[in-house]
C-alpha cells in the first residue's frame, strides 16, 4: 500500500520518523511536504482524490490546521488523531482517508503506532455508509 | 456567550454534563440534540451546530461523538466553520489563538468529563491572536467551500434518511 505523507516545518522531524517506521513495515511512501501547511495539506488531498492513494498522514504543530483544510473538501474525511482508539475506530466507522498528528502533542513512538493502526485498518461499511453519504452531501 | 452544542446517541450523557457545565459558567446553551440514546446519525447534529455558528446565531459550537471525528467533520463541512477536535487543553487553546476556531470538539468515548470541562473552559477563555499570516491562512480555509445549499436546506439529508428507513443501509 502507498501512503501519502506530508508535513510543514513544525512537523518535519516527526514526519520523517513516521516515514522510516512505515517503510520498515513494508509501506511505500510518497512525501508531499511543504513549508506551508495549506499547500502540504492540499497536496495530500489531491493525491487521495486524483492519484489513487487511499491513506494520507499530515503532521504539523497541533494537527488542527490540516484537519480544517482537508475536511473542507468533498469526499474527504479527516481525523486529528492523538490516541489508539481513534486511530483505528476512525477507519472502522468514518472511512477516514487522512489523519493529522501534532508534533507538539504526540511523541514519536506513539505517533508511529497511530500511523500504523490507521493504515492497516479497514472500513466497516454497512450502516456507517449513511453518515458518509450525508457528509458528502454537505460539501 | 451563546454556545451551540450537539452529539450523537453514543455520548448524550456526556453532552448533557458538558452543557450543564457551560450553563454553570454563565453561558447560554442551545442544545441541538440528539436528546436520547436511540441510534441516529452524527452529520445531522454536526451540521446543526455548524449552521448556528456560521450564521452567527451562536458565538461558538461544541461537537461530541464517540471519537469526535464524525461529528466534527460534519461541522467542518459547513462554510464558515473552523472546527478543532482535541484531547488536551493546549491544542484547544492553540486552535483558538492561531486559527480562530469557532467549534471545539472531542471524543466522549476518548476523554472524560473532567478533561472536557478543562478544554471548554480554556477554549472559551482563549482569544485569537491575529497576525497577517494567520489572517491569510484563515481566509484560505474559509474560501475552500463555495456557495452551496448546506446551510439553508434543512432537508439536506432527507433522501438518505428515507433510504435508511427502507433498509438500504445495513450491516
Amino acid at each position: 500500500m502507498k501512503v501519502a505523507l506530508a508535513a510543514n516545518t513544525d512537523g518535519e522531524k516527526l514526519k520523517n520518523t513516521i516515514k522510516e517506521y512505515l517503510k520498515s513495515k513494508g509501506y511505500e511512501i510518497e512525501d508531499f511536504s511543504n513549508q506551508d501547511i495549506f499547500t502540504a495539506t492540499e497536496n495530500v488531498v489531491t493525491a487521495i482524490q486524483e492519484k489513487g492513494i487511499t491513506r494520507g498522514i499530515i503532521v504539523d504543530d497541533y494537527g488542527v490546521a490540516p484537519f480544517m483544510i482537508a475536511a473542507k473538501h468533498h469526499g474527504i474525511v479527516c481525523a486529528p488523531t492523538y490516541e489508539d482508539y481513534t486511530s483505528s475506530m476512525t477507519r472502522h466507522h468514518n472511512s477516514t482517508q487522512i489523519i493529522t498528528l501534532g508534533a507538539n502533542v504526540t511523541a514519536e513512538k506513539l505517533s508511529c503506532q497511530l500511523a500504523e493502526n490507521f493504515v492497516k485498518t479497514e472500513y466497516d461499511g454497512g450502516r456507517h455508509q449513511i453518515r458518509i453519504d450525508m457528509l458528502n452531501r454537505e460539501c | 456567550m451563546k454556545i451551540a452544542i450537539g452529539c450523537d446517541h453514543i455520548v448524550t450523557d456526556i453532552k448533557i454534563k458538558a452543557a450543564e457545565f457551560l450553563k454553570k459558567q454563565g453561558h447560554e446553551v442551545i442544545d441541538v440534540g440528539t436528546y436520547d440514546f436511540i441510534r441516529t446519525h452524527y452529520p445531522i447534529y454536526g451540521r446543526k451546530v455548524g449552521k448556528l455558528v456560521a450564521t452567527g446565531e451562536a458565538d461558538l459550537g461544541v461537537c461530541i461523538c464517540g471519537t469526535g471525528i464524525g461529528i466534527n467533520n460534519a461541522a467542518q463541512k459547513v462554510k464558515g466553520v473552523r472546527a478543532a477536535c482535541v484531547a488536551d487543553v493546549q491544542t484547544a487553546v492553540a486552535a483558538k489563538e492561531n486559527l480562530n476556531a469557532n467549534v471545539i470538539g472531542c471524543g466522549g468515548r476518548v476523554i472524560g468529563i473532567g478533561s472536557i470541562e478543562y478544554i471548554l473552559e480554556a477554549f472559551l477563555k482563549a482569544e485569537y491572536k491575529p497576525t497577517p499570516e494567520k489572517d491569510a491562512l484563515i481566509a484560505k480555509i474559509d474560501g475552500l467551500i463555495g456557495e452551496n445549499d448546506c446551510i439553508e436546506n434543512d432537508h439536506l439529508f432527507d433522501e438518505y434518511l428515507q433510504k435508511w428507513d427502507e433498509g438500504y443501509y445495513h450491516d
